[in-house]
């Protein structure tokens, strides 16, 4: 697409109305006007378009993701289907769309609740301990069918090699483990044959992953029972398998597999296969047992009161910590996996009953949209899954702090948890919630909300002043004090360069000192960098080559923009910051204030995960006094309205009942209580099951 | 295809950025500070053939830098020597003064008018009235008017204490707010109050003191009986009585009818005209002892509450009453008498507000009759008694300001008596 | 119908709002200390009154039929070719109250912010912010407004406080200025600031509950009027009439006065702020009411595609006057003059006819019942 395509578009249509891009409303209200039945979202789709570039290259591949999507709508508005789709009378057509969006009703419901029902068993909670093998064996099933319908689509290039079924004969097992392990090659996977002690001695071996499991529980649970205690009597194979789980093998996690592709995942993630002569499955016992990082401090969300520890390197835990801080059956975790050539494991996390379901299907829906051979890190799923991909600021918090993610499920949020990545996700955000720390609701609310104002502030400072700066001094002179003008005009008389390059060439300095003092390897890193930056102020004011001012400009501005308390966001500030530098040096204020409208304009009308990027506040939404001010803690009764969340009341209105303040006479009392039961009724009855009230 | 979109738009950010670079090089409107020379004093004197000579005083950076004393005379106050230019307009002026001044001439920073008294009689307005178009000139800059010529004020102008000119100018704003012996008042005002219907402005006075001015130029060796010969406390403009310190004194009022000036105020009379106004601040003032001959008793006095004005339109000659609620502070006591023993304070009273009061009615009088100049903003008071616009500009109250009937009633009580009660006497 | 997204209540509110008032910072305030002179601030309580009282009539109909708006209740109260003339008529009133509002405002900026750069310098960075904001839609700029209002606010609150020192009240006497003849003269014309009624009504479909229009609508007039008084009032105390008459961009000069003490002084720059964004606001929502509306008119299933075109136009014909002296007299001959027409004609004749033709309906009603009872 050349450049004078791209402006022509300008002129060309778009119909993206905002309100009728995915959103967290529920479809009654959001289609409160039946000629607009439009429920698509363009912006999405091109942005999972966009998020697979590795797709690109492949022909026959090039057709799928778009099926994929038509298919999995409904699945993601499975409320929606109900009601057949209307479209207005004239359809206007998306430059560049393809033909084959427009007719995607024509999928039958039958079909669509078909396919939408099968996700379902995938999506099941963490196997209860009862029947865990039920449940993985579904699980499995779900994964054969999937390799059978759709091979290509599934594995890439990623062609499998080895049978679909384990086999009965053991040695036919063992050519293949040797064949799709590679293994006198590959040195990481150990197979250990022996002998189940029985009468009749059967020969068996187990696999394992050097370095991956844990060797005493593959000595003590599988080996030493199976060589040492074992008497297993001939019989059919299943039998003899559930023989095997049920009294020889007290690993506590186990089951019984029959297709390679989960053996294989599972021997990949730590556990001991165990293959038995004439068994044609293999049994499975959880040895994971690799090393990581123990859970230690924060480090880069640190805070004075509250908790320290932070989330590490190891999925379970993280959601471990998670679920140690939030004991409730209702926290669900749902656990897919991403990645065609390895597979990363991906948490899902929210708790039911208070997160919006329609949330919960869109996060999944997204996910499993992605078609990637290895997904690194939490911050590359970030990018995969964001909405609108050309925007600054970021459109999910990711944290490293359990107890934010705790809180933040409680409120209605879903927490994604990225295989070994220490950051977990909390989606969706608004802009904010960027802006506030943990620590903000553990210290006392006047002093919560005075941290908030100071980090609000600091936002604009870090955004704005050296563009103020430069429009002061170049456009509005008249701004600063005599005196104060005087001083700056001879600090500058010696500076060579105008006011906009001096800014540009301190920040320029700045960001270098930043990154260099990131890279440095050691902990003194940062200090350095503090230290470069003033040795370099105080040199370039002695060289006359800024103005001692501009240094106090500069570091108060880098001051603040380390007082964002989200990394990404700060990236998005200091870049923009750029933009508002040059804007502020061709028209001043004017500049400025055009610039302000525009990113505001931006943000108001970006959506992360269906809801505005701005709203709580505009949008209106109810919610508790923690938008920007930090309220009292025992005044914060609901939950953030724009999330719509299952239930909008958070605790009842008197929490302090014992307070001679408090409102509690009788007729006080039963008006609460009245507006409670109105607060939970009208939650359930105007939305279904999610609460908040529309705009 | 999305791929290549993404180039594109990086390319076409990095056009954008390219464009940026070279708009912020040649911008019209930006100008460096160090591009500029800020103008912070103004100087109007009438010149021949309806010409005018704009004295300036340019803001020179590098003196601000704290180097006082090396070049005492040259550069006082933080700026350039004055330069003064012969123009047409003071726009002309202006334009005029950058065929001597390097850098582009800005009034952005002016904090300071000082109108010559020629300039003054012939009309402010017909000088000042094209600078209110101006952009860059404000009406929030203080103004003076000097009886003489305004270059003189820049050439003798030495402060005690302030190094920089709007400094100074806002100190001695400051000041004369407290003390009450000059109004304070800004371009803004003045401009107001000639445009208002039957309202005068009033200005400070900034004036050379010629004998001290002498004494500067002279050596400091003169005895104190030959550099102050005067006989009486002054507080008339150039005036004053006194040795060392600047050579301007800012003290009294000159007052306009239009936008002419009229005549001038000494300090007591400003006072009174303050207080006629209601706009005095908290002033200490001397009253002679009603009791011992030549002792002086200091009180400080306020408003106790907005005078009260009543205008009686209909009657012939216009009577005027004013009604005045006053507070003091008994803070000197020079004579022997008890002064807080409860019959001495309201002798004292009386006789302080016998001698306001009359102060009061003579320069009422003595500028309604005289001058038919209205400084005290009474017109203003009686707009609400008008219904309509026309038919206050029908009536002809300067015409009939000459046979003007003033009262003024003044209630003042002593409320304080500082830290002590009787006087300190010998024995 | 095309399609604009929904608009909550509070959106809404903002939106009418800062759009009408928009013109508080150019000079309308010294056009009504022209009409009113000392009186000046009572013409904006007049067309207030003037305008609750068309509301009064026009709401209950908006209110009545439910997810109705001006336009397709024109539609079948007055069938199509007059909602046509009627859409073209608003479409061109707002383009050419836009054309001079620009003009005014672009010559404001260069007067007194940016004065040695070319009048299209200033120009062509405004209309571009213009048509991005009217391509995002009616939905974005009334989030935008929300989000800024408190802002305005308390930006214009600051203006006018920080001015106390100059403001004598007495500066407001003569109580009726020109006399009674001129104010009610001016309140009648004036009544084309309250641009928030059209807006409404052409939007109240877009509500997701149609009886919070009414509140809206009473709310958004009383803060224009209360807004217009304000300022004007605190113009006319700092200055005298005699001079406020001859002030152009009352809000600049309020700016330039305030002087408290030596810090806070010659901000007038920071203001600067506010006015552009109501400007921006303003000429947005006028720009994409004016695409919508010609959309309407020639069926287009969206509004989009017009929006540059549109803007364009405007561009064009806001340096048809000129100077700025030219482009406030042709606003008074025209748009002042013939403003209130539409603003406020239009939505009152539609209305009417609704009633009308609903009383009508029910008569019909009445006359077919007893004809049924006795067949």
């Amino acid at each position: 697409m050349s450049v004078w395509q791209k402006i022509s578009r300008a002129f060309a249509v778009d119909d993206a109305i905002l309100d009728e891009d995915f959103s967290l409303m529920p479809e009654e209200l959001q289609e409160g006007r039946p000629e607009k039945g439009k429920q698509k979202q363009p912006k999405t789709q091109e942005s999972e378009q966009s998020s697979k570039p590795k797709q690109e290259p492949k022909q026959d591949l090039k057709q799928e993701p778009e099926h994929e999507h038509e298919d999995d709508r409904p699945s993601a508005s499975t409320l929606s289907h109900a009601q057949p789709r209307r479209r207005s009378p004239v359809k206007p057509k998306k430059i560049g769309h393809r033909s084959t969006e427009a007719d995607d009703p024509s999928a039958e419901p039958s079909e669509i609740a078909a396919k939408s029902s099968r996700p379902e068993p995938e999506s099941e909670p963490e196997p209860k301990p009862d029947a865990p093998q039920k449940v993985r064996r579904e699980k499995r099933k779900q994964q054969a069918k999937n390799y059978e319908v759709d091979p290509e689509q599934h594995n890439l290039s990623f062609k499998p090699t080895y049978p679909e079924q384990v086999s009965i004969s053991l040695h036919e097992n063992r050519d293949t483990i040797i064949q799709l392990f590679q293994i006198p090659r590959n040195a990481d996977f150990v197979i250990r044959e022996f002998t189940v002690s029985t009468e009749t001695p059967i020969q068996a071996f187990a696999v394992f992953m050097e370095g991956m499991s844990d060797k005493t529980i593959i000595n003590d649970n599988v080996l030493q029972p199976l060589m040492l205690l074992a008497s297993l009597p001939h019989g059919h194979a299943q039998a003899r398998a559930d023989l095997i789980k049920n009294s020889l093998l007290p690993g506590n996690q186990l089951q019984i597999l029959e297709k390679w592709e989960a053996v294989k995942n599972n021997i990949l993630t730590g556990s001991t296969a165990v293959f038995v002569e004439g068994m044609d499955c293999a049994l499975i016992v959880e040895t994971k047992g690799w090393e990581h990082r123990t859970v230690s401090d924060t480090k880069t969300e640190t805070v004075v009161r509250g908790p320290h520890d932070a989330f590490t390197e190891n999925l379970r835990t993280n959601t471990g910590l998670v679920r140690a801080r939030l004991r409730t059956e209702k926290l669900i975790t749902e656990i897919t996996q991403v990645g065609e050539l390895a597979a990363t494991d991906i948490a899902i996390m929210y708790v039911e009953g208070i997160v919006s379901q329609k949330l919960v299907t869109e996060v999944k829906r997204r996910i499993k949209a992605i078609k990637v051979d290895f997904l690194q890190d939490s911050g590359t799923l970030e990018q995969f899954i964001e909405d609108p991909p050309f925007s600054m600021i970021p459109r999910m918090l990711a944290t490293e702090r359990p107890d934010r993610v705790a809180v933040s499920l409680t409120e209605g949020y879903v927490a994604v948890f990225v295989g070994q990545s220490p950051y977990v996700l909390i989606l969706p955000t608004m802009l904010w919630s960027l802006l506030h720390t943990a620590e903000d609701a553990y210290v006392r609310y006047p002093f919560g909300t005075l941290l908030r104002l100071i980090r609000f502030s600091a936002f604009l400072v870090a955004l704005l002043l050296p563009a103020l700066y430069i429009a002061v001094t170049n456009y509005h002179p008249e701004m600063i004090p005599t005196d104060l003008m005087l001083t700056i005009a001879s600090s500058r008389e010696k500076v060579p360069f105008p006011v906009v390059m001096e800014v540009l060439l301190m920040e320029v300095a700045i960001e270098l000192i930043r990154e260099a003092g990131i890279r440095i390897p050691n902990v003194i890193g940062p200090t350095i960098g503090i230290v470069g930056a003033l040795i370099l102020g105080q040199a370039a004011v002695q060289a006359g080559v800024v103005s001692p001012l501009l240094v106090i400009v500069v570091s108060v501005t880098a001051l603040a923009a380390f007082t964002m308390p989200n990394y990404n966001l700060s990236f998005a500030v200091r870049t923009l910051r750029f933009v508002m530098i040059l804007l502020s040096g061709v028209w001043g204020f004017y500049g400025i204030t055009l610039g302000m409208l525009v990113l505001l304009m931006d943000w108001a009308t970006m959506k992360s995960f269906g809801i505005p990027m701005l709203t709580n506040v505009s949008p209106y939404k109810q919610s508790s006094a923690d938008v920007i001010l930090r309220g009292r803690v025992f005044k914060q009764e609901i939950r953030p309205g724009a999330l719509y969340p299952g239930l909008m009341k958070r605790q009842v209105r008197i929490t302090r009942p014992w307070d001679p303040a408090t409102h509690d006479s009788r007729e006080a009392v039963e008006q609460y209580e009245q507006e409670n039961r109105q607060q939970d009724t009208e939650a359930r009855n105007t939305k279904g099951k999610r609460g908040g009230n529309p705009t | 295809m999305k791929s290549l979109t993404l180039k594109r738009t990086l390319l076409s950010l990095l056009v954008v950025a390219l464009l940026g670079a070279t708009f912020s090089t040649g911008c019209y409107d930006r100008v460096e500070l160090e591009g500029m020379a800020f103008v912070v004093g103004l100087g109007l004197d009438k010149g021949p053939n309806n010409t005018i000579d704009v004295t300036v005083r340019i803001a020179v950076p590098g003196e601000m830098a704290g180097n006082n004393g090396s070049s005492s005379n040259a550069a006082q106050l933080g700026g350039s020597r004055p330069i003064t230019v012969r123009a047409n307009t003071i726009a002309g002026a202006l334009t005029l003064l950058n065929s001597t001044v390097e850098r582009q001439v800005s009034l952005l920073h002016l904090a300071t008018i000082l109108i010559g008294e020629n300039v003054a009689k012939a009309g402010v307005l017909d000088y000042v009235g094209p600078l209110v178009r101006m952009r860059e000139f404000r009406r929030t800059v203080t103004f003076f008017v000097v009886p003489g010529e305004a270059r003189e004020i820049f050439e003798t102008n030495q402060p005690v204490l302030e190094k920089s000119m709007s400094r100074f100018h806002e100190s001695i704003s400051e000041i004369s707010r407290h003390t009450g012996l000059s109004v304070t008042s800004k371009i803004h005002e003045f401009i107001v109050e000639s445009e208002e219907p039957n309202e005068d402005p009033v200005a400070p006075v900034m004036a050379v003191n010629e004998k001290v001015k002498e004494q500067t130029q002279q050596s400091q060796k003169d005895t104190r009986e030959e550099t102050m010969p005067g006989q009486n406390v002054s507080f008339k403009p150039g005036e004053l009585v006194r040795m060392g310190g600047n050579s301007l004194d800012f003290i009294g009022t000159g007052v306009f009818r239009g936008d002419k000036l009229v005549t001038y105020l000494d300090g007591i009379e400003t006072r009174m005209l303050l207080m006629i106004r209601g706009e005095l601040l908290r002033t200490q003032m001397d009253f002679p002892d009603p009791q011992q001959k030549g002792k002086y008793e200091v009180i400080e006095l306020k408003h106790a509450r907005t005078p009260q004005t009543e205008i009686k339109l209909d009657s012939d000659p216009i009577q005027i009453k004013i009604r005045q609620k006053l507070e003091g502070d008994l803070i000197g006591v020079q004579s022997s008498i008890d002064y807080t023993e409860e019959n001495n304070m309201r002798v004292l009273e009386n006789s302080v507000r016998e001698t306001l009061k009359q102060k009061e009615q003579d320069l009422m009088e003595h500028l309604y009759h005289d001058y038919q100049a209205a400084p005290f903003g009474m017109f203003r008071k009686i707009r609400s008694q008008f219904s309509t616009i026309q038919e206050m500009e029908q009536y002809p109250f300067r015409e009939k300001l000459k046979t003007a009937q003033v009262t003024v009633d003044i209630d003042l009580n002593i409320r304080r008596i500082g830290v002590q009660l009787a006087p300190v006497g010998p024995k | 119908m095309i399609k604009t997204g929904h608009l909550g209540r509070r959106e809404m509110l903002a939106l009418t709002v800062v759009a009408s008032v928009a013109d508080v910072s150019l000079f309308y305030p010294q056009q009504l200390v022209m009409r009113g002179a000392s009186a000046g601030w009572m013409i904006p309580v007049f067309s207030m009154l003037v305008a609750f009282a068309v509301w009064a009539l026009v709401a209950p109909v908006l209110v009545r039929e439910e997810k109705q708006d001006l336009i397709t209740l024109c539609e079948k109260s007055l069938g199509s070719f007059a909602t046509r003339a009627i859409c073209v008529v608003i479409a061109l009133y707002m383009i050419a109250d836009l054309s001079t509002f620009t003009r005014t405002f672009t010559e404001a900026v260069v007067t007194t912010v940016l004065p040695r750069s070319p009048i299209s310098f200033i120009a062509v960075p405004f209309f571009l912010v213009c048509m991005y904001y009217a391509k995002k839609g009616i939905e974005g700029i009334s989030r935008v407004s929300l989000v800024l209002w408190s802002w305005l606010a308390i930006g214009m609150l600051a203006l006018l406080i920080l001015n106390w020192n100059w403001m004598r009240p007495e500066q407001a006497m003569p109580l009726w200025g020109n006399g009674i003849g001129p104010l009610l003269s001016g309140a009648g014309l004036f009544t084309s600031v309250f641009l928030n009624i059209l807006v409404i009504a052409l939007f109240s479909s877009r509500m997701r509950k149609g009886s919070d229009v009414r509140a809206i609508g009473y709310w958004s007039i009383g803060i224009i009027g209360v807004t217009y008084l304000l300022v004007t009032l605190v113009f006319l105390m700092c200055f005298s009439p005699e001079a406020a008459m001859r002030s152009p961009f009352p809000l600049y000069q309020l700016g330039r006065l305030i002087y408290i003490g030596r810090f806070i002084q010659r901000l007038e720059a920071a203001f600067v702020f506010i006015w552009v964004v109501m400007a921006v606001i303003k000429v947005s929502m006028a720009v994409m009411i004016a695409t919508y509306l010609f959309a309407t008119v020639f069926r287009m299933p969206v509004y989009r595609p017009l929006v540059a075109a549109v803007a364009i136009i405007v561009y064009d014909l806001s340096f048809y006057p000129r100077s700025f002296v030219e482009t406030i007299s042709y606003n008074n001959k025209y748009i002042v003059t013939w403003g209130w027409a539409v603003t406020m004609g239009i939505p009152l004749v539609v209305t009417l006819a609704v009633r009308v033709r609903k009383r009508r309906e029910v008569r019909g009603d009445e006359e077919l019942d007893p004809q049924e009872n006795a067949s």
